[in-house]
């Protein structure tokens, strides 16, 4: 049985991961918590009823894999030290906050002989596969053009804290759309354009941002990953996507299967999911991948890649022009 | 009162005059250019355009017409003194708006042009809720509008044509709402295979500050119009989603959905019955309108074409 760690509950789905790997009891075994905030690792291990480990050593020690939810800019401390111990790693997108963390840990991995994976849960939603199905079936014939959003609530905490997140809504929700576009097509994209600012919450950060991508074959795509539902929107968010081809059109909502619930006591409306959970499909993915020592489903060049569209945005904002994008 | 008259196809004739009629205003005469009068229609009928003016002494013309035969046919009116009224798809090349402005200040006329979000309930409606502060500052804004594909004229028009006509309502409605815009950066698939139905995909930046959407094409295989908007604010959002505001299905076939088809017939109704009391009262957008808007189109047609961000100077866009 795998034994997988978890480091750092920063990030939030720390505890949509914890909880799959719960589920997955008789394949796994969630062999402790490490956390930079010693106070909140010992609430979610206890949370968990799974020992807390206050030193990240000893839980490199007890771990063949570890799932890195930390702050992003801490990914490449974290990931450099569980590639040293052994561990394969699973770690919470966006890669990096730069490039060259992000090849560092690609390399250190490669070198360590363990496994990178990058955590892009929106490839694992059930409408999201049958549109890369019925896209590679020739359904709607070649590809034209896609509209992709990434809406999403303003997180807060370290969210909103360049020196810790590396940006703010372009780099937290550019690589979802991105990362399927990439996977959708199996292109890359080569130039962006786009609009990013800070318009919405006063924070010290982007919270708005429009973004337009061509693609090696041009196919050209735009996405929002602007921080603009409200407060009283009936979810935290979105990914749409609509694939415009030669033969017809795929729209698609990876968060569409839920129930409207009208709760008074909240004075509010909310979506309550009942579609398949993504953070536990892709736990099982990992581990399924460590169980039969395959190679990852979604690669640290994955990451990287799109990592480097959401810095092309913000470079193509600085320079007001359309740029590159790294290759 | 000023009288109106139309031309128009037989097809468009008697939804404009009922919409006119709706609204409580006459049309008093029409001419049907593919020369096919269709029944019970609450107008004459008139010989000619030039007829118009000297048999039913009609003073503003409100002409859908091609975008071809738009330039002709208002130079003919200008020429016996009516006023134009301008329809979609229009004309919006900046060098023959320029010109039919000259050909009616030559003849005491007046160039209007009906921008169809204006008149719509529920664009205004978002433009009175942007205007009353509620919501905040407007930061992002996503303006959606998807024509059928069936749409004869995707197939006829030339790709910088269809794309200028995808792009100009959604143009004229930020402008009206927002102010000048700063900048825009335009593609589509129009620039990949002109053959193809058009999709454009924009993204551009208000002076005032909005960050803008904008989706615009000829892909819906519903057989009707979809108009769509998103307006998020500092402490709130607008949403508007046409195909979801009818109000009103049938189902059977097509012919049966009394507010489907080729138009939203009652939103359209609505829009012109609300055109034609500005424009009465002197008060519909303006031939100079036009002629702004036709610069903007220019310049989205050239990102388009050369891939490349466009910014206005201040005096085009504002």
């Amino acid at each position: 049985m795998k034994r997988i760690g978890l480091i750092s509950m920063a990030h939030m789905h720390a505890y949509s991961y914890a909880q799959a790997l719960g589920t997955l009891s008789d394949r796994v075994v969630l062999s402790g918590i490490f956390d930079s905030d010693d106070e909140r690792g010992r609430k979610a291990a206890e949370q968990f009823s799974v020992p807390y480990q206050s030193n990240l050593g000893t839980l490199l020690a007890c771990s063949d894999a570890v799932i890195i939810c930390s702050e992003n800019v801490y990914h490449k401390e974290y990931t450099l030290a569980a590639a040293a111990a052994g561990c394969d790693v699973l770690c919470e997108k966006p890669i990096a906050t730069n490039e060259a963390d992000a090849l560092t840990m690609i390399e250190a991995c490669e070198k360590a002989g363990v496994r990178l994976q990058i955590a892009f849960p929106v490839r694992f939603s059930a409408p999201v596969c049958r549109a890369k199905q019925l896209i590679a079936d020739g359904k709607i014939g070649d590809v034209l053009c896609i509209k992709g959003t990434n809406h999403g609530q303003m997180p807060g905490g370290w969210f909103v804290d360049p020196a810790l997140s590396g940006g703010g809504a372009v780099m937290d929700h550019t690589v979802h759309v991105v990362d399927l576009i990439r996977w959708f097509l199996g292109k890359e994209i080569i130039s962006m354009y786009a609009e990013v600012d800070n318009m919405l919450y006063g924070e010290q950060i982007d919270d708005c941002g429009m973004l337009t991508m061509e693609l090696e074959d041009g196919v050209v795509a735009t996405q929002d990953p602007s921080w603009s539902r409200p407060r009283t929107f009936p979810t935290w968010g979105d990914v749409l996507l609509e694939i415009v081809g030669t033969k017809g059109t795929l729209r698609v909502d990876a968060f569409a299967q839920g129930l409207a619930v009208f709760d008074d006591t909240n004075k509010q409306v909310v979506q309550h999911g009942w579609g398949e959970d993504m953070d536990q499909l892709l736990i099982e993915d990992f581990v399924t991948m460590l169980e039969n020592d395959q190679n990852p489903s979604i690669t640290g060049y994955d990451g990287l890649q799109a990592m480097r569209a959401a810095l092309a945005a913000y470079e193509s904002a600085r320079q007001a022009k359309a740029v590159s994008v790294a290759r | 009162m000023k009288k109106i008259g139309l031309v128009t196809n037989s097809n468009s004739l008697s939804w404009i005059v009922e919409s006119y009629s709706a609204a409580g205003i006459d049309v008093r005469a029409a001419v049907a250019l593919d020369g096919v009068w269709p029944d019970s229609v609450g107008c004459a009928q008139a010989e000619s355009v030039t007829a118009l003016k000297t048999e039913y002494g009609v003073d503003i013309v409100h002409l859908v017409a091609s975008p071809q035969d738009q330039s002709d046919l208002a130079l003919e009116l200008f020429a016996v003194g009516c006023d134009v009224v301008l329809t979609l798809p229009t004309v919006c090349q900046p060098t023959q708006v320029k010109r039919l402005l000259e050909a009616a200040a030559a003849n005491q006329a007046d160039l209007y042009w009906f921008a169809p979000q204006r008149f719509d309930p529920a664009y205004r409606s978002a433009k009175e809720k942007l205007e009353s502060g509620a919501l905040g500052p407007a930061a992002v804004v996503r303006l959606e509008h998807t024509q059928s594909s069936n749409f004869s004229n995707v197939r006829t028009l030339p790709a910088a044509a269809s794309v200028a006509e995808a792009l100009v309502c959604d143009l004229d409605y930020l402008h009206w709402c927002f102010g000048p815009i700063q900048r825009i950066f335009v593609r589509g698939t129009a620039d990949l295979d002109p053959s193809h139905p058009k999709q454009i995909l924009a993204v551009a930046r208000m002076a005032q500050g909005p960050i803008v959407h904008i989706q615009a094409g000829f892909t819906s295989d519903a057989g009707e119009d979809r108009w769509a908007l998103e307006i998020s604010c500092r402490d709130g959002m607008i949403v508007h989603d046409s195909s979801s505001s009818q109000g009103l299905f049938v189902q059977g076939p097509a012919a049966e959905r009394p507010l489907a088809g080729p138009f939203s017939w009652l939103l359209h109704q609505n829009a012109i019955g609300r055109f034609g009391r500005d424009l009465l009262s002197g008060l519909a957008p303006t031939g100079e309108e036009l002629l702004q808007l036709s610069y903007l189109v220019e310049g989205a047609l050239v990102s388009l074409r050369s891939k490349q961000l466009t910014v206005f100077d201040q005096e085009v866009s504002g």
